[in-house]
């Protein structure tokens, strides 16, 4: 679980992905007014947010019906590959939300800073995808330095002496000259 | 022909013309399908994906026949055996979709509303092949078919649906199709296998099959979903079938000439015997399978219609 004093804090890095969940507690009509499409400089959301500035093309605001059948919590887990452990618990809490929901992915945050909600906006929780906890560890074969480690060929190659054809030509001489001999 | 819609996830947003349009077309499928050429070019060259976070062999090749005789180019995706297994997430699999350039996307997922959440990510139109205990619109559309073919109209007619209903998308989604089309319907099982909002429906709910079948023109047997039971909702399946399995002396309570309907797969001896599955002057249950396929034939080609018109005012809109 992530420490509350923290959890609006952001860092403006991308990763690792977070999301940051809001209640908008407006009435669903209002939907277009805080919708990120056609986002413009009158936008309200980054104010009530207490943020300077936000990327709409990483931010979600939506009625809370929208995924009704779905679920937030869910959403948030299998859709957007946040930490199951992390949202599991909340999912009371994120089911309850109303109104208008809004997702605050951490793409949309371009420099370090905190999150200042305040009303209409109310702060739900903060999740982050589950990280890959696998070490890289540097591997001790030959083949890691960039050689391909060759083993001993044992296919016959045509390159090596014709053996066979100079013992037959020797077989042919030896006789050619016993006949000579004969002949004489 | 009116059907305005991008995709068909529900009957829930249907108007009941649009529901007779549909079943109009899916006759005349069921004539090209009994056809000895069965081909049609209403979707030449588009693509269809089918993909199915659930096993559904039944349903999956009533799809892919469809589409296959529609010209469709068609692509099979299990996802049970796919990324999704590897940790992708559902968004990542749309965009990845998405990519793919797909003009119709049949989906099976077992979490109510993850196709709606699919088709609000992709460009494409997508039908919901069943989500959770949502709702399965093709099924209840091929049941519509089955109904008119079989009585001849589809109002003013009583139809009781029985068994496991709190776990049936099915019953769902026929619930909101028969109550748009001025039927009464009839539940009929166990209180443990009635979902809690019943009474939302606003139909008449019985837990005696014999009550519940008296004068019933359809007997529609829904399959024990106990892949979907966490807990004890019934006490046994002998019990379940004494009381609630469909035979003869039961279904002596609905009308003479009553048919018989069950979406399948059936579960014989649990909620229907065999028999009676088996009569042909009674069970309409491969009429359904066949209808099935018509069905997703008349959706997938009114989707593609609409697709096609969108994307030519789309280009038009371009070109000026």
């Amino acid at each position: 679980m992530s420490d509350p004093d923290t959890e609006l804090d952001f860092t403006g890095q991308p990763d690792p992905r977070t999301i940051w969940v809001f209640e908008l507690q407006v009435p669903a009509d209002e939907l277009p007014m805080w919708e990120p499409d056609g986002a413009d400089a009158d936008w309200p959301l980054p104010g009530v947010l207490g943020v300077g500035k936000l990327d709409p093309a990483h931010v979600e605001v939506f009625p809370d019906n929208r995924i009704a059948e779905y679920g937030l919590a869910r959403y948030l887990a299998d859709a957007n590959g946040m930490d199951e452990a992390v949202v599991a618990p909340d999912a009371a809490k994120l089911e309850s939300v109303s109104e208008l929901v809004v997702l605050i992915h951490s793409r949309a945050l371009l420099k370090p800073g905190r999150f200042a909600p305040h009303p209409p906006a109310r702060f739900i929780g903060k999740y982050v995808a589950k990280g890959h906890l696998t070490a890289s560890v540097p591997l001790a074969s030959r083949s890691s330095d960039g050689v391909i480690a060759g083993g001993r060929s044992t296919t016959v190659t045509h390159n090596s002496f014709p053996w066979r054809v100079v013992a037959l030509s020797s077989l042919l001489v030896a006789i050619f000259a016993g006949l000579i001999w004969w002949l004489a | 022909m009116t059907f305005r819609h991008r995709h068909l996830l529900g009957i829930e947003p249907l108007h009941p013309a649009e529901i007779t349009n549909v079943l109009d077309l899916a006759d005349r499928y069921v004539d090209l399908s009994r056809a000895p050429h069965k081909r049609s070019d209403a979707l030449a060259g588009l693509t269809q994906i089918n993909m199915f976070f659930e096993n559904s062999t039944r349903t999956q090749a009533s799809f892919e026949i469809a589409g296959k005789r529609l010209g469709a180019d068609v692509m099979n995706m299990s996802m049970q055996a796919s990324s999704i297994k590897k940790g992708e997430t559902l968004i990542d699999t749309a965009l990845t979709l998405n990519a793919m350039r797909p003009d119709l996307l049949v989906v099976r997922h077992p979490h109510s509303g993850a196709v709606n959440l699919l088709a609000s990510k992709v460009n494409c139109a997508v039908l919901n092949a069943g989500d959770g205990k949502h709702e399965h619109p093709t099924q209840a559309l091929l049941d519509a078919l089955t109904i008119r073919r079989a009585k001849g109209r589809l109002h003013r007619l009583t139809i009781a649906i029985c068994g496991d209903i709190a776990h049936s998308r099915v019953a769902r989604s026929n619930l909101i199709l028969l109550g748009k089309m001025e039927n009464r319907v009839r539940l009929v099982g166990p209180p443990t296998l009635m979902p809690s909002q019943i009474g939302e429906f606003g139909v008449e709910v019985y837990d005696d099959m014999a009550k519940g079948l008296e004068g019933a023109d359809v007997v529609m047997m829904l399959r024990l979903q106990k892949e979907r039971m966490d807990g004890g909702f019934i006490p046994s399946e002998r019990e379940y079938y004494h009381r609630y399995g469909l035979d003869s002396e039961k279904l002596a309570h609905a009308k003479p000439d009553a048919i018989v309907m069950h979406p399948g797969p059936m579960n014989r001896g649990v909620e229907i015997d065999g028999t009676i599955a088996d009569d042909i002057n009674r069970s309409v249950i491969q009429e359904q399978v066949e209808m099935g396929v018509a069905v997703r034939m008349a959706a997938m080609d009114l989707l593609a219609r609409n697709l096609r018109s969108e994307r030519d005012t789309n280009t038009e809109g371009t070109m000026v």
